[in-house]
């Protein structure tokens, strides 16, 4: 009788610890879900900075060293001095640079995609500048992330 | 007599495995929050950086015409809003630039271009700032 009392009492018992146990687990499981998620994300934002913060400043730096800006239309080809040149264009979703006719390499990442790269050419008749606008776009559904930046830059 | 945990043991011990993965979860939510938001930082700067540039391209063209009396000039792009003012700087009799007193330089703009965010429901604003001077006289 007595050991059927506590044969009884310890099963409610373990029913108790498997149900924590349980909840515990599906915490857990919740966590590392969305952190496995946000990673994926965060990689896609990391991409995209990256890859806009590398073209914008080259481009400042390579129009503040310039002579003269030869073409906005298409791509961006600056003199810097009578010989020598540098282009900035797009080619399937990516940022390459050129000095002097020679593709030197991309500027944007391989999982970003460039979607628009814009370059408006202001000036007087002493004086030019380049505002450029980009679009970038990285990852796919959830983790998708789209940004826009500008910045200008002057010849010196 | 010991058959193991008890009910209040388990209760207690899974209550401080909890809090201790809440804790955790708390610190990769900031890590969450700063890494989204850096974009609008990253933004924000180019913004403020091109608005120098900006005021500089104005002043290349014309001095009097462009800069001596322009005093603030306000753009939007997308969710940014960017200020450029344009304050007056005074010099002493060493000609160096004090913050009060002095007298008036005509010829040197301190220019501030601020760049304002909402972020979280509040305004962030990212400043950055530069004196340009009349250099070419025009």
């Amino acid at each position: 009788m007595k050991t059927n009392l506590k044969k009884g009492f310890f099963l409610i018992e373990m029913i108790f610890y498997v149900v924590i146990l349980f909840f515990m687990l599906a915490i857990v499981i919740q966590v590392v879900y969305s952190i496995a998620k946000n990673d994926r994300i965060i990689e896609s934002v990391r991409s995209i900075e990256n890859s806009a913060i590398n073209t914008l400043e080259r481009v400042s730096r390579e129009v503040r060293g310039a002579e003269s800006v030869a073409t906005t239309t298409g791509s961006l080809i600056l003199n810097r001095t009578s010989t020598t040149t540098s282009e900035f264009y797009l080619s399937l979703g990516r940022v390459y640079l050129k000095e002097n006719g020679v593709v030197t390499g991309a500027l944007t990442e391989a999982d970003a995609t460039v979607t628009s790269l814009i370059f408006t050419r202001f000036a007087t008749s002493t004086i030019e500048g380049v505002r450029t606008a980009i679009t970038v776009e990285a990852g796919t559904s959830t983790h998708y992330r789209v940004e826009n930046f500008y910045s200008s830059a002057v010849i010196r | 007599m010991s058959r193991g945990l008890t009910l209040v043991e388990v209760v207690i011990a899974s209550a401080i495995i909890l809090a201790a993965v809440v804790a955790l979860l708390g610190v990769h939510s900031l890590y969450l929050k700063t890494a989204l938001e850096n974009a609008q930082t990253v933004k924000a700067t180019y913004l403020a950086e091109g608005g120098l540039e900006e005021i500089r391209y104005l002043r290349d063209d014309s001095w009097s015409a462009n800069i001596l009396n322009l005093t603030s000039t306000t753009t939007y792009f997308d969710n940014f809003q960017r200020t450029i003012t344009l304050g007056a700087v005074y010099r002493d009799n060493n000609d160096d630039i004090i913050s009060s007193g002095g007298t008036l330089d005509p010829n040197t703009k301190l220019v501030t271009a601020a760049v304002s965010w909402l972020k979280a429901g509040a305004t962030t604003t990212k400043s950055i700032s530069t004196y340009l001077t009349n250099i070419y006289e025009n």
